[in-house]
């Protein structure tokens, strides 16, 4: 009786023993499988208000905190405003709204994008720095002088002096991705208005990404060459888009331009727009697109590597082919700057489409040299260029980004697929040549896979 | 025919129920010396398998078949003793009271020395640890895991290195915990923590062990704010002989051991030589090791007055451990489990840890015994210990190349192999490729030290008074520097933190000092002194203890000899006093109380500011307040304690920084109080049932607000430590175990020991709590467990010679469970980082005696 009494004590201090830590272990599991979604939010005025309460409470400095108000102000991030700039606000605002959503999820925030407005000038007799939220600022003679500009005007190079002036003094607390419009003299009897950009580092004329409209323009378009201007009776909304299509016939489709005009309201004043290129019509910009993802623990603005390629990235490349025992004959050792296996010139800024550059002979003194050594693009047809092309373009891509990037993680430090997004130019015979987007991703360390391209036909 | 047949039968029967009739022999047992009765001594019929144990009161009767009968008594660390019995059939054969002689010499002196505890005179919570419990259960356990079936226990294998195991005691850690080892104190000087790796060869030596929980009957200035573990190890065995002895177990486990002793010769002399040598692959991945083990115990009866004796032993061992923790999620998704190690890579093959330790700390002692008369004695023992060892470190700039975050996952740069190994020949190439030298490198911490002590103690009985008076002096020296052990591929190595005594910038070799180069030496004389009252029923005590601790640092790294090396020296007064009674209702019921006080001098690096020779000058002492009340059962089929406890552990170090001052706060106390009970049964015949239950409250007890203020009594701000309420950590609150031992045959026993630990709350710091958001939260609580351990022990003959085969199965059903855990961010389980316990492991093992 006693033993029996022994053994059923022992079988029930059994059951407990087996698994203490099954709770546990199912929480991990749910957690592995969190619930996600991809979604695209619309910002209504009430979230602005939110979101300007959220910036202040993380703002360290009263520039900071003029811009987070400013986001209930306007009712929009707009270009000045980039929410890539409020990444604890956006957390907040993110986990607060969407409580289901967990690792994975993805969310477009769609806010209002500033349509047509006077540009922010500075207060009268505002000292410099100028304040926060200023967007316009017009140089004055002493401003020449203190920035080493002595002529009274900015000369040929000598752009340069005046960025280094707005950072140093003009707006030293810049943001990344801030713009500015200055309007400084050309020469003793121009002025012009500049579209200036903020990239984290220097300042720079983003004369690629803008256009100032001139007297001509004004006049081509019609009435408003009247008084060069637009007005309420006169709106721009009416004429810039064709102005746009008939400027950059060869666009290609998410193309963004900001514009800077004169627009009349009791006043001359300045104003910017954004279009962006819908693949046939230009149309106003009124909202932007942000994409925030979620790595289990917090909302991330899509940390993609975006990089316009420049004139150093395409000498890669070409270094790439100089070094390569397979491919070296494919290196001009004329020019030194161009070679054609991937087709990048580092002189032209761009990778040549055009068969008849890639083919052919080069000589240096009495030596004739082979451009396409192989044979591989000589006497082939258009579509079997192209395909040869595009793959090539492709590779070389990815030979400067091994370069570029070679200890890049595949995750982002907060958990998230890293991308890289690289903006490259394709030679066809046009001017200006189009630029193309592709993205990669990263893979391993250091390597990269191609997900997003945009073919492009070759000529002869 | 048939009534033939009938009446044939009938005288069969008869027969057999004659001889059936009850042919018994009893008796009991007791050990000479001091008459206590002997639990679970084995009586045999030699030759036979006829036989029992001794119960709980000693007593023991079986039945034999009738004749000239030899009955062999033997119990473990007793000299056997064969009796001849002649018995008639049918008759009860009373063999009377049979006293036992240990088989050791000197061991009663000894246990004096130690404070041993005395069943149902000293008024303490107790456990006494047999040398059978030691043989039958410890397998290839850590030595302090050997506790865990008593109260308050929590022991567990920490990384799972060889001899890292930990105990906690009432939930107090090893600085908390006084450790004996012949009644020498062997907690380290400067910090107070023991170290289970430096006597990995003690289970081997140990004869017997005894857990005093609360202050204890220590008469020395102990830091027993938990308890005493008071370890006492063979002395000089009586009977000459020895044994061999040779284990195996999981994971390439293998022992080899012996024993010598030329028992008590007639010339005086003893000596007894025990060594053993352990090797192993270890559990978990990259913890493998390496540990020797030797006992040396001289002894010489001078006369029938005068016993002197002179023991060394020591484990010089090195072994691979694993340091950092990982989430729960982290082992989930690794190949490797729980037994996931990010401590080592490859290098040439074999196994390279970054986590390495080796140390070697013989301990060394000359014991005089003199009985100047029947009533008094004298007992001194002259002691020295060395240690001599360190741990491996990485170090360098590029330190992370090969290190984990605390938080278990690696740095952006720590380099990993395709199989998830630290990266060792990719260090070895970048620092070979380096212009600057190594940027990481292998360092060996050393923490080597030279003590010397003298523990004498004169006993004096006087009537029912037993006084003692005595005096503790220890020297000690404690050598901390860092040498570089392995450039790791480079040329040099630049040692960013400067060595005033060096150019600084000058390119550094294997064998050259970095970090660190500095000397504590810690001075202590103590004097103590107990009055003991023992009449039938009553027994009282009271002790009294002072001591002086004087602190002194020299550094040789951040001062130049025209600076001045040496620190100023700074002394501390440190008492208590203790005591308590012990009342005998009669042969069965027994009641204890016992209080006590005592005043500790701070521990080193709290004297010290920051690694520096610079005194803090305002450090303030730890006290400890501590009361316990206890009753005991005992009987002829049971016996049973309950102790209940309160003790408060008060103004616990806490220091804050304004600039470069140092702040001393008080203020943050721990209350830790509980019940314990400890029952030993003997149901039915060949079973015994062992029940230990201990639940525990221990929290800190309320919060600490400190107000800053400058040089010039201006406020500077307010610094609060938010301790109320929350609970202790680091330790189980709640253990119960149960232990079935089964005699299947006389000399065949069967163990089952099941284990429970819950209110298990994850490690952290409880100074680091300043933040009000979390106020009151306690630290995660990790889930409880059960666990089952198993063990055969059988006796057999090798011819003339005694053999015992002794098997282990622990966590027998291979449990997969937390025993170790630090707090994270958010005090849950995704947060926390956290060591598995082992799964099923099993030894098996040999010992020959002869």
């Amino acid at each position: 009786m006693k033993k029996l009494y022994l053994i059923t004590l022992f079988a029930s201090l059994l059951i407990t023993a087996c698994d203490p830590n099954k709770d546990i272990y199912n929480d991990l599991d749910k957690l592995k499988n969190p619930y996600s979604d991809i979604l695209t939010y619309t910002m209504i005025s009430a979230d602005y208000s939110t979101f300007s309460s959220l910036a202040l409470k993380t703002a360290t400095s009263k520039w900071d905190s003029t811009l987070a108000k400013e986001i209930k102000t306007y009712t929009s991030f707009g270009p000045y405003r980039n929410i890539a700039n409020y990444g604890t606000a956006a957390n907040s605002f993110l986990t607060t709204k969407f409580v289901a959503l967990k690792k994975g999820s993805v969310v477009y925030i769609k806010s209002d994008f500033s349509t047509s407005y006077s540009l922010k000038t500075p207060d009268a007799n505002a000292a410099l720095p100028i304040a926060a939220g200023v967007e316009l600022y017009t140089l004055i003679a002493g401003d020449y002088t203190a920035a080493g500009l002595d002529s009274g005007f900015v000369g040929a190079n000598q752009m340069v002096k005046l960025t280094d002036y707005l950072k140093s003094t003009i707006c030293p607390n810049a943001v990344k991705d801030q713009f500015l419009v200055v309007n400084y003299k050309k020469s003793l009897t121009t002025s012009v208005d500049g579209y200036f950009i903020f990239n984290g580092t220097a300042w720079s004329l983003d004369a690629a990404k803008s256009y100032v409209l001139v007297m001509a323009d004004y006049d081509a378009m019609g009435a408003p060459g009247t008084n060069d201007n637009f007005s309420s009776s006169i709106v721009p909304q009416n004429y810039l888009p064709a102005f746009l299509k008939i400027k950059y016939p060869y666009a290609q489709t998410n193309d963004v331009k900001v514009l800077i005009y004169k627009y009349y309201s009791s006043g001359v004043q300045t104003h910017i727009a954004t279009y962006t290129y819908d693949g046939s019509l230009w149309k106003e910009r009124t909202s932007k697109l942000d994409q925030y993802i979620n790595n289990g623990e917090a909302w991330f603005y899509d940390p993609t590597i975006k990089f316009t390629m420049i004139a150093a990235d395409y000498q890669i490349i070409c270094d790439f082919v100089k070094n390569d025992p397979e491919k070296s004959t494919y290196f001009n050792k004329k020019y030194k700057n161009e070679e054609y296996w991937f087709g990048a010139n580092a002189y032209r800024v761009n990778f040549d489409f055009k068969v008849v550059n890639r083919t052919g002979i080069y000589t240096i003194d009495a030596t004739v040299y082979q451009k396409d050594s192989l044979g591989t693009f000589t006497g082939k047809t258009i579509a079997e260029n192209t395909i040869t092309f595009n793959t090539r373009l492709k590779e070389g891509l990815i030979v400067l980004l091994e370069a570029k990037y070679p200890t890049l993680q595949p995750l982002t430090s907060t958990g998230l697929q890293a991308y890289i997004e690289v903006k490259y130019n394709i030679y066809t015979g046009f001017n200006p040549t189009p630029q193309y987007t592709a993205k990669f991703k990263v893979t391993g360390v250091g390597k990269f896979e191609n997900e997003t391209y945009t073919n492009v036909d070759c000529i002869p | 025919m048939m009534k033939k047949t009938l009446l044939l039968f009938a005288i069969c029967l008869l027969t057999l129920a004659s001889i059936n009739a009850q042919t018994l022999i009893k008796g009991k047992i007791i050990d000479a010396k001091n008459n206590e009765e002997l639990i679970g001594a084995i009586i045999m019929v030699e030759g036979t398998g006829t036989g029992t144990t001794s119960t709980l009161d000693g007593s023991f009767s079986f039945k034999v078949k009738p004749g000239d009968l030899k009955i062999e008594i033997s119990f473990m660390g007793y000299v056997k003793q064969f009796i001849d019995v002649k018995i008639a059939n049918g008759e009860t054969k009373d063999i009377g009271t049979i006293a036992l002689e240990t088989d050791a010499i000197g061991l009663e002196e000894i246990k004096i020395v130690a404070s041993f505890a005395i069943d149902r005179v000293t008024p303490i919570s107790v456990s006494t640890i047999s040398p059978t419990l030691i043989q039958e259960k410890l397998g290839s356990k850590e030595f302090p895991e050997i506790l865990k079936s008593t109260p308050s226990v929590y022991a567990t294998k920490t990384g799972g290195g060889y001899g890292d195991g930990r105990i906690n005691l009432r939930g107090f850690s090893s600085n908390n915990i006084g450790v004996l080892i012949n009644g020498v104190p062997v907690n380290d000087m400067e910090s107070g923590a023991v170290y289970w790796s430096n006597w990995a060869g003690l289970s081997d030596v140990t004869r017997t062990m005894q857990v005093q929980r609360g202050l204890g009957a220590s008469k020395l200035a102990l830091s027993s704010v938990g308890g005493t573990i008071n370890i006492i190890t063979k002395s000089i065995d009586a009977k000459k002989g020895g044994s061999i002895y040779y284990g195996i177990g999981n994971d390439n486990y293998q022992k080899t051991a012996f024993t010598l002793s030329t028992g008590l010769m007639e010339n005086g002399w003893a000596i007894t030589a025990n060594g053993s040598h352990t090797t192993g692959d270890g559990y978990i991945k990259g913890a493998n090791f390496e540990g020797w083990s030797y006992f040396l115990n001289v002894a010489k009866k001078i006369n029938e007055k005068h016993q002197l004796s002179y023991t060394v032993f020591g484990a010089p061992q090195w072994h691979n451990q694993r340091y950092y923790k990982h989430s729960i999620q982290d082992y989930r998704d690794n190949p490797d489990g729980t037994k996931l190690n990010t401590d080592y890579g490859y290098l040439n093959g074999k196994i390279y840890s970054i986590q390495h330790n080796q140390y070697h700390k013989p301990q060394m002692s000359v014991n005089h015994t003199w009985l100047i008369n029947t009533n008094t004695h004298l007992s001194t023992a002259v002691y020295a210990s060395f240690g001599r060892g360190g741990g491996r470190r990485i170090r360098g700039t590029s330190a992370n190349w090969i290190q984990f975050q605390s938080n278990g996952k690696p740095y952006d740069m720590t380099l990993i192999t395709p199989d998830n190994h630290l990266n060792l020949e990719a260090v070895l190439d970048s620092n070979k490729a380096s212009q600057v030298g190594s940027k990481a490198v292998m360092q060996m911490d050393m923490n080597s030290h030279d003590w010397y002590g003298i523990l004498s103690n004169l006993n004096k009985q006087m009537g029912n008074f037993n006084i003692t008076a005595g005096v503790d002096g220890r020297f000690y020296k404690g050598y901390h520097y860092t040498e570089i052990t392995d450039l790791l591929g480079g040329d040099y190595y630049i040692d960013p933190t400067a060595n005033v005594n060096r150019t600084i910038g000058s390119p550094l070799q294997v064998g050259d000092k970095v970090n660190r180069d500095y000397i504590g030496k810690v001075i202590w004389g103590g004097l103590f002194g107990q009055a003991e009252y023992v009449v039938d029923k009553y027994s009282a005590f009271l002790s009294l203890a002072v001591s002086n601790t004087t602190y002194q640092r020299f550094d040789y790294f951040q001062y130049t000899p025209e600076q001045g090396q040496a620190s100023a020296k700074k002394s501390f007064l440190g008492y208590s006093f203790k005591g308590g009674t012990n009342y005998n209702l009669n042969k069965k019921h027994n009641v204890f109380i016992n209080a006590g006080y005592f005043l500790r001098a701070p521990y080193f690096s709290f004297v010290f500011k920051n690694y520096t020779n610079n005194l803090n000058e305002g450090v303030k002492p730890e006290r400890v307040l501590s009361y316990e009340g206890g009753y005991g059962f005992r009987s002829k089929f049971m016996s049973a304690n309950l102790t209940l406890y309160q003790t408060s552990w008060l103004d616990k170090a806490l220091t804050r920084t304004n600039g470069n001052d140092l702040i001393n706060i008080t203020g943050l106390n721990a209350i830790h109080k509980g019940i314990e009970l400890s029952v030993s049964s003997n149901p039915i015949k060949k079973v015994d049932v062992i029940l230990m239950t201990s639940i525990g409250s221990w929290k800190w007890d309320k919060d600490v607000e400190a107000e800053i203020y400058d040089a010039n009594n201006n406020y500077v701000r307010t610094d609060s430590v938010f301790a109320k309420g929350i609970h202790v950590g680091d330790a189980a609150q709640t253990t119960a175990s149960l232990t079935i031992n089964y005699e299947v045959f006389p000399k065949v026993r069967l163990g089952v020991d099941y284990n429970y630990a819950a209110n298990l709350y994850a490690y952290f710091d409880i100074a680091s709590r300043s933040n009000s958001s979390d106020k009151g939260d306690d630290a995660w609580k990790l889930p409880a467990y059960s666990l089952f351990d198993l063990n055969v022990k059988y006796l057999f003959n090798l011819g003339k010679l005694d053999a015992t085969l002794i098997g282990n199965v622990d966590n027998i059903f291979d449990v997969e469970y937390l025993a170790d855990a630090t707090d994270g961010a958010n005090h849950d389980a995704i947060t926390s980082t956290v060591f598995y316990g082992f799964g099923r492991t099993a030894t098996l093992s040999l010992k020959i005696n002869f």
